[in-house]
């Protein structure tokens, strides 16, 4: 090998290392994760039969956890599920159709007003919204 | 609690008439001495003030009279200052008349005049004792604002100071044999310094548990159920368990026993120390007791090290630059099964204890493990990096040595 | 192998000219002297300003402006996107490098005294790409929406207030309203990605152009020339390696903060301060008393500003205008006491 093909060779070989170097990582960037948007304005939650009457489940809304409540009556509400107070997550108490905190003994309503104990503010709403029998939770404006 | 005092504030009334355009009292006594200034000065501000009350409302008297001795003639109504055994009749004309409350404020409870008098403030007052608080003591006489106004002396953040008034005086209280040191102690506590510190206005103060116009010391009987209006679950774990009995042939406070009163610390897992902990004062070291003691304690170390270990890991993944959010999140909702599972001690059962902490230990778990995995991502980085070097330089270096070679060609 | 090169070039040579465009290219010179390795600076440029439309092309895939969702996407894009990290730290670092290279850039071709006639208009337009690039770093800094961008734009839109007569209007202006709020952000957001590029690639269009046109100065009194091409380039390329590499590696160890999220109503943290490339202008700001001869300080600080701005954008044509002996030396005393000037205060205003 003489000294012009040992220079192409470096040439040929540090040009291909860089670009695979940069294309590698901006092909994986491109790639959307699965997690897909940063701050979604809905998720879905299941399907109706997921929720009888008098149960509730806890989802992520982005980063914050919402409680999705179905009451007796068959109505749906969800709220963010951590209390005002002191950030413990609250649950629903179908005994008494409301939302409680198990920490201090804060007491909600299903429209999410602080009825009793030390919750400074109402709990945040979402909208429900029930196509077909699809449950989805959307932010309210 | 606090509604009722929201209430207070809008009485203290007599005849209860608007106040009239020209008010002759206000006149008069603005030209009088700096006290009476004080006292207009004041009353600017006095929620009475506020929703149209004058000082004839219940000073009685003619405040559309010039004359003095017309305007403040036993004839025209004029009653003057209350001495303090006359401060709750005096106050309570209003306050205690349902009628006269519903002008101004329908949701005003009309039953503090009532309570007061089952307080030991108003037990003593009855039976002649001067040195007593009456309503002006706490709500001030001419400067009453509503409980929720944070400039009011029974805003929740004032309310110590205002007890304190009385309770913390050494002498005073001495010479009803009580302590003077509770208002110290309080501050001190958990409470305290959630409500005065943190500013958690949710936070119990003095008359959160010793009631406010029928202030009375919770008695042993019902101190559990004071205590659990916010700690619904201890109360209800403590009463479902082994120790209620035997509590109450003692007659134990149900609370206070363990935690004190006052000073109520943030209770550590050394209360459940197999060797000084609270349990020793009664059950023997060798006690099967004891040594539930000690499992418990050791669960409860087991979750709070387990949090620790896990903000330090996620502490520095962050000083790393790395975006923690769902290591926080995971590491928060641990928070949870933290308090969970100190609640659960007064079930005194180490199982139930175990139970309420598992989820917290995993979680921190999951969640410094993610916070380490971060961390060892970011050290790939670096090998990737690397790699990336090597290539640019190789890179640099073959045109280096092109550009060399060229020019060796055409000098 | 050669024959299809040839045949390629045929093809768009018959089309374009680009032989005629090649030989022109060829008789292209560098001069070659002690200084010649500043002429690289404006070449790296232009490389990073490639890079930034690269990178922010990439970064616009995930970024959704708004004061709900500026914050969120940016964490996002940092925390979930792969190599998400690597991509804004690098768009982030570039945007420094290529501030600090515009001043290398512009300190040695006046030092040099390359903006003397018949330079006097690529100079202007350089001046003019000074300023595009800063405005570039001021509005790409709020894009992220977090605490210090918050305030960094708070504080540095706040002076614009102070010109007098017009200065509510201009703020409201920048703003978008009274205050610092997602409006702005909307405002910065399409200065960033519209309005800035397009004005940039143009300017540097006219300045490239007008640097062809004109050919290098001192290429005569130069003892030695190199040709442009393939010379000069090869070279060219090989810096342009070892600055994106200094930026990897940047991104890699210090990996650009996203802090917490803006929020109006918290207090401002302390300490807070702008960008380095703002900081002279900044702690100069600071350093003056609130009223000097009954005008506000802030007022007097920035027609102090603004007139410096001027005189140096109007460089070649006070220079010319200098008796021949003192020609020099004005320019050694501006260009140094700039320098020395503009060092000082950044580094009063970091330390203080």
């Amino acid at each position: 090998m003489n000294r012009r093909q040992f220079i192409n060779l470096i040439l040929g070989g540090g040009a291909l290392g860089c670009l695979a170097s940069a294309v590698y990582p901006v092909l994986r960037y491109m790639m959307p994760p699965e997690q897909v948007e940063a701050d979604p304005d809905s998720i879905k939650v299941g399907s109706t039969k997921d929720f009888p009457a008098g149960s509730s489940k806890i989802f992520k809304f982005g980063r914050k956890p919402v409680i999705v409540i179905r009451d007796l009556k068959g109505g749906f509400h969800a709220l963010t599920a951590t209390c005002t107070h002191l950030d413990c997550i609250v649950q629903y108490q179908k005994e008494n159709d409301i939302v409680w905190c198990a920490c201090h003994n804060g007491k909600y309503d299903l429209s999410g007003k602080n009825v009793s104990g030390p919750p400074p503010r109402p709990l945040d709403r979402f909208e429900v919204k029930v196509s077909g029998d699809e449950v989805a939770v959307v932010r309210t404006a | 609690m606090t509604s009722i005092f929201a209430v207070l504030t809008a009485l203290l009334l007599a005849p209860c008439e608007a106040a009239p355009a020209k008010d002759q009292c206000v006149i008069c006594h603005a030209t009088m001495g700096d006290a009476h200034q004080a006292i207009l000065k004041s009353f600017s501000r006095d929620i009475h003030r506020e929703v149209g009350l004058s000082c004839s409302s219940c000073h009685g008297g003619d405040s559309s009279s010039d004359d003095p001795g017309k305007a403040m003639s036993a004839e025209e109504g004029f009653i003057g200052a209350p001495t303090k055994a006359e401060t709750p009749k005096f106050c309570g004309k209003c306050h205690s008349d349902p009628a006269t409350m519903k002008k101004y404020n329908p949701s005003l409870p009309v039953d503090q005049e009532v309570k007061y008098f089952t307080s030991i403030h108003g037990k003593r007052l009855q039976a002649g004792d001067a040195k007593v608080a009456v309503c002006t003591n706490c709500h001030t006489a001419h400067s009453i604002r509503p409980a929720k106004d944070p400039s009011s002396t029974v805003y929740s953040k004032n309310i110590p100071q205002t007890c304190g008034k009385c309770h913390s005086d050494a002498k005073l209280m001495a010479s009803y044999k009580l302590p003077a040191d509770q208002v110290a102690k309080y501050t001190g506590s958990v409470h305290g310094r959630a409500l005065l510190e943190k500013g958690d206005t949710a936070a119990p103060v003095c008359n959160t548990c010793h009631g406010n116009h029928g202030a009375v010391p919770p008695g042993v009987e019902n101190i559990g159920h004071v205590c659990g209006m916010c700690h619904a679950h201890n109360e209800e774990f403590f009463e479902a368990g082994p120790m209620a009995k035997a509590w109450k042939k003692r007659k134990f406070h149900i609370c206070a026993t363990c935690h004190d009163h006052h000073d109520i610390k943030h209770p550590t897992s050394e209360l459940l120390s197999t060797g000084d902990g609270i349990c020793r004062k009664c059950h023997p070291s060798d006690s099967r007791q004891v040594k539930a003691a000690g499992i418990m304690k050791a669960k409860l170390d087991e979750i709070s090290d387990s949090y620790l270990a896990a903000e330090k890991s996620i502490q520095a993944a962050e000083e790393k630059g790395l975006d923690m959010a769902e290591a926080r999140d995971l590491w928060d909702g641990a928070r949870m099964s933290l308090f969970q599972s100190k609640t659960s001690v007064h079930t005194f059962r180490p199982e139930k204890v175990a139970e309420a902490a598992s989820p917290g230990i995993e979680a921190t778990l999951k969640a410094r493990r993610s916070a380490d995995e971060a961390v060892r991502e970011f050290g790939q980085r670096r090998v990737g990096l690397g790699i990336a070097s090597l290539f640019l330089t190789l890179l640099a270096l073959g045109l280096y040595l092109k550009v060399r070679d060229l020019e060796s060609g055409q000098s | 192998m050669k024959t299809l090169y040839d045949a390629g070039l045929d093809w768009l040579d018959e089309r374009l000219q680009v032989r005629k465009a090649m030989e022109w290219a060829s008789h292209k010179s560098v001069p070659v002297h002690q200084g010649s390795f500043f002429y690289y600076a404006g070449g790296v440029c232009l490389f990073i300003f490639g890079l930034q439309v690269f990178t922010g092309i990439l970064l616009l895939m995930y970024y959704r402006v708004g004061a709900d969702s500026s914050y969120e996407s940016v964490r996002y894009i940092s925390s979930k996107v792969a190599y998400g990290w690597l991509i804004r730290s690098v768009h982030s670092w570039a945007a420094n490098i290529m501030v600090l290279f515009v001043f290398i850039h512009m300190f040695s071709v006046f030092l040099m005294k390359a903006f003397r006639k018949p330079r006097e208009l690529t100079w202007v337009t350089g001046c003019a790409l000074l300023g595009l690039t800063m405005a570039f770093g001021f509005s790409g800094y709020l894009l992220p929406w977090n605490e210090l961008a918050f305030f960094a734009t708070k504080v540095g839109t706040d002076i614009i207030g102070q010109v007098p007569a017009a200065g509510p209007w201009l703020l409201k202006f920048v703003r978008g309203g009274e205050e610092v709020t997602g409006a702005t952000l909307s405002r910065f957001f399409g200065l960033h990605v519209a309005v800035l590029p397009a004005l940039l690639s143009l300017t540097v269009g006219i300045h490239l152009a007008f640097v062809q046109i004109q050919g290098m100065a001192h290429e005569k009194e130069a003892p030695k020339t190199m040709p442009f091409f393939p010379n000069f380039f090869l070279r060219d390329a090989v810096l342009w390696l070892l600055v994106l590499n200094a930026i990897a590696i940047l991104a890699v160890f210090f990996p650009w903060e996203l802090g917490r999220k803006a929020d109006a109503l918290a207090s401002a943290p302390a300490g807070i301060k702008p960008e380095w490339y703002f900081l002279a202008q900044y702690q100069f700001l600071k350093l003056l008393p609130a009223r000097i001869l009954l005008i506000p300080g802030e007022l007097w600080g920035i027609i102090v500003l603004n007139g410096a701005g001027v005189l140096w954008l109007l460089a070649p044509f006070w220079e010319a205008a200098l008796p021949d002996s003192m020609k020099d030396g004005a320019v050694k005393l501006v260009g140094w006491g700039g320098i020395a000037g503009l060092a000082a205060m950044t580094l009063w205003g970091h330390l203080s």
